[in-house]
Order: structure tokens, then C-alpha cells, then sequence
């Protein structure tokens, strides 16, 4: 019982920090991917106005 | 006659069709759970398996069972369904939110210890705290591997819990934030992403994903293919399949499948009882620790977070979502947070999932096999 309750003590703590630390990488990821793709959006347009004009 | 157990189970099931037909409380789930619920507590009935004269006859339930539950297939295949159905269009414009689809997963985590506590083995605790998911699907595929014996009754807390988020989220969310913190708005975002971010994303998030977890690359990869059906634009067909005819299709089986678990010698046990209270308390535990996470984070933030968002990171989609919606109007009615409350729970949606498979992982390697 008591080896037990350490056991779900330590997958608690551990799944709940791993689990943390996944969507943290996936949040700053997905912040960086979307900045980045905003950011050549933006210049294929800019390009393509130049070449329009 | 009808042994008492099994008529008592007989008034379970009706009690299930009644709250999915009359209240719509997940009928797609609990209406052919409850009615399977009436078919197996049938004394002999011929949907289970019969020994007569020494010879088993199949029982037609038990083979649904065997080849959609045990085998883990049905709640995968309904991932690649609920991926076809998701916009992660919200998180893109708030990834912040991510952050809020772990924390308000503590229920899992937190309820598997209470489970522990009272009585259950770890496999048995980490099923029961998997109803923390808020997330059909991933405590069927969890309980399917380490608990068959309590699927039905975690699958019914599951499914009835993820209806009850209106009833449950909004006394908690209140106890643990002011007013003043409701009424904090979010900056309105409206930047529109590339289709090329969209398709890129669930192929970038399956190999990262699998890569930290690979117990959960099915799960997570299921729900993304599903999504890339939709996103890709050139498959239409096998997405409006995937939406519509594969998740009906697989949601009878499932339904039918998990009601066979429930038969009264299964189900009429305290642990149900007990399990039943665990489910509550682990949605509970979901909603605290989300709320209480946002509300360390704005610790640190010079634009703060309304913490409420941080409960919508639960998997209940788009329940939470609307909770958190609706608490934000009554308090100001200028205050829209359905986008970021969105947002937070389509990351609950990936946390949930990833959660599952990580559980998988510890269960398995600190818990023994």
C-alpha cells in the first residue's frame, strides 16, 4: 500500500512535469513556426505587389 | 426470473437512454451504452457468451468487444474522426494556450493518487484518474490496456462528466478567482495563418509528440491524420467520411461495445460507486488546476491572463469553452473570451491525448507490466 502511494506519488509528479514541459515546447514551437510563416506571407506578398506595379 | 442485479442494471440502462434522449447528456455515447446495458442483463441472452452443452456460442457483443476495445482500435479510429472535426485555427492566433491544455490535465494525475489511496491498484488508479481527460476515447484506450474490468464504469463517468461541465466547472472557477479576475479581457486577435502552417502543424506536432511520448504516436497520429485529412484540402471526400460516416459508424460499435462491460456483477460493486466519485473529483481537480496555473502565470505576465481560461483546458469540447464564455459575459458583457477560451480547449484536445500515452509510459515502466 504505502510502496504503492509512493509509485503514484512519483508517476503523478513526473507525468504532470512532463506533460508541462511538451506543451511548453509545443507552445513556444508553434509561436515561433506561426511568426515565421506570417513573416515570408508577408514578404511573398510584398514581392508580388512590386512585380504587380 | 430476473435476478435482482441484473433488473437493478436493466433501470441503469434505462436510467442512461433517459438522461441522452431526455436531458441530451452525450446522447451519441450513453443512448447505445444504455440500451447494450438492457440487451446484456438479460438472463442468457445471446449478445454474451453462452456455454450450451459444452459448447460456447460467441456472444455478438463480446466479439465487438474483442475486436474494438481489447485490440484498442475503435478509440483510435474515433480520434482520426474528432481530428477531422478540429479548427486548431484559435491556437494559432493564442499558442499561449497550450500551456493551459497541460495544466488543466491535474486531475488526472491528482485523482490517480486519490485512487491509490483509497484502495486501487496503480494500473487501476492511473484508469480511474485517466477520466481526468475529460476525453472519451483516451480513458477507454488507457482503461482498455490496464483495466478492462472497470471500463464500463469509468467509460459511463467519462461520458457523464464531460456533459455535467456546465454544472461542475462554474462552482470552482468561482470559489478560486475574484471578480475583478473575471472581468480581465484579452487582446483580440485576427492575423489569419497560411493553409501551409495548417498542414504543416498536425505532421510537425505527430513527430514531436511521438518523439517525447512514443507510447502515444496511435493516439496523437490518429487525431492528427484526421486533422491533415481536413487541412490538406485535396482529400474532402475521406474528411466528410471521416466526420460523418466513420465516427457514427465506430461511436455505435463503441457505445455497444462499453455497454457489455456492464453487467450487474461488474458494475453493482462499491468501487463503481467509488469510481463514479473519483470521476467527479478528478474534474474538479482539472478545472483547479488550470484556473490556479493561469493565475501563477500572471505572476510573471505584465498582460494578464484571465485565469478562467485556464480551466477551459480541459478536453470537453467545446463544453468548457462555452462555460468560460458565458461566466465572462454575465460578469461584463463587453468581455468576449470564446476565441481564447477556444483555443485553450483545442489544447486541451492535444494535452489530453499526450497525457494518456505519457501515463502509458510511467504505468508501464514504474508501475511493472
Amino acid at each position: 500500500m504505502a510502496s504503492g502511494m509512493v509509485i503514484a506519488i512519483k508517476i503523478a509528479i513526473t507525468g504532470y512535469a512532463l506533460l508541462i514541459i511538451s506543451l511548453f515546447a509545443f507552445y513556444v514551437l508553434t509561436e515561433i513556426f506561426v511568426k515565421l510563416m506570417r513573416r515570408l506571407d508577408e514578404k511573398k506578398l510584398k514581392r508580388e505587389h512590386i512585380q504587380n506595379s | 426470473m430476473v435476478p435482482f442485479g441484473n433488473l437493478v442494471m436493466i433501470f441503469v440502462g434505462l436510467g442512461l437512454m433517459y438522461l441522452a434522449i431526455k436531458k441530451e447528456y452525450e446522447p451519441t455515447l450513453l443512448l447505445p451504452i444504455g440500451f447494450s446495458t438492457i440487451l446484456v442483463n438479460i438472463p442468457g441472452s445471446s449478445v454474451l457468451d453462452q456455454i450450451v452443452d459444452g459448447v460456447l456460442h460467441r456472444g455478438v457483443l463480446n466479439i465487438f468487444f474483442d475486436v474494438g476495445i481489447s485490440t484498442e482500435i475503435f478509440p483510435l479510429l474515433i480520434f482520426i474522426a474528432i481530428g477531422s472535426m478540429i479548427d486548431f485555427g484559435p491556437l494559432f492566433e493564442y499558442p499561449i494556450m497550450f500551456l493551459f491544455g497541460a495544466a488543466a490535465q491535474f486531475g488526472i494525475f491528482a485523482t490517480m493518487v486519490v485512487a491509490t489511496l483509497v484502495g486501487f491498484d496503480i494500473k487501476q488508479a492511473a484508469s480511474i484518474g485517466i477520466i481526468g481527460a475529460a476525453d472519451g476515447p483516451t480513458a477507454i484506450y488507457v482503461a482498455g490496456r490496464f483495466a478492462k474490468e472497470l471500463l464500463g464504469p469509468i467509460s459511463v463517468a467519462a461520458y457523464s462528466y464531460m456533459s455535467l461541465v456546465p454544472i461542475v466547472q462554474p462552482p470552482v472557477i468561482k470559489a478560486l478567482t475574484t471578480s475583478e479576475e473575471r472581468k480581465i479581457k484579452m487582446a483580440l486577435s485576427h492575423k489569419k495563418v497560411s493553409k501551409t502552417v495548417r498542414i504543416i502543424f498536425p505532421i510537425a506536432i505527430t513527430i514531436v509528440a511521438s518523439l517525447l511520448a512514443p507510447s502515444a504516436a496511435a493516439l496523437i497520429g490518429f487525431l492528427m491524420f484526421g486533422n491533415l485529412l481536413k487541412e490538406s484540402g485535396v482529400v474532402n471526400a475521406l474528411a466528410k467520411s471521416a466526420q460523418n460516416e466513420l465516427a457514427n459508424l465506430v461511436t455505435i460499435f463503441l457505445g455497444l461495445s462499453i455497454g457489455s462491460t456492464l453487467t450487474a456483477e461488474k458494475f453493482l460493486r462499491p468501487q463503481t460507486f467509488l469510481i463514479l466519485l473519483m470521476g467527479l473529483l478528478a474534474f474538479i481537480f482539472d478545472t483547479a488546476g488550470g484556473v490556479l496555473f493561469a493565475k501563477f502565470l500572471n505572476l510573471f505576465l505584465r498582460n494578464k491572463i484571465n485565469p478562467m481560461l485556464g480551466a477551459a483546458g480541459i478536453s470537453a469540447f467545446p463544453m468548457s469553452a462555452r462555460v468560460i464564455y458565458k461566466i465572462a459575459r454575465e460578469e461584463d458583457p463587453t468581455n468576449y473570451l470564446l476565441m481564447p477560451a477556444v483555443a485553450a480547449n483545442v489544447a486541451g484536445q492535444i494535452g489530453s491525448v499526450l497525457a494518456g500515452g505519457i501515463l502509458v509510459i510511467l504505468v508501464t515502466s514504474l508501475g511493472g507490466k
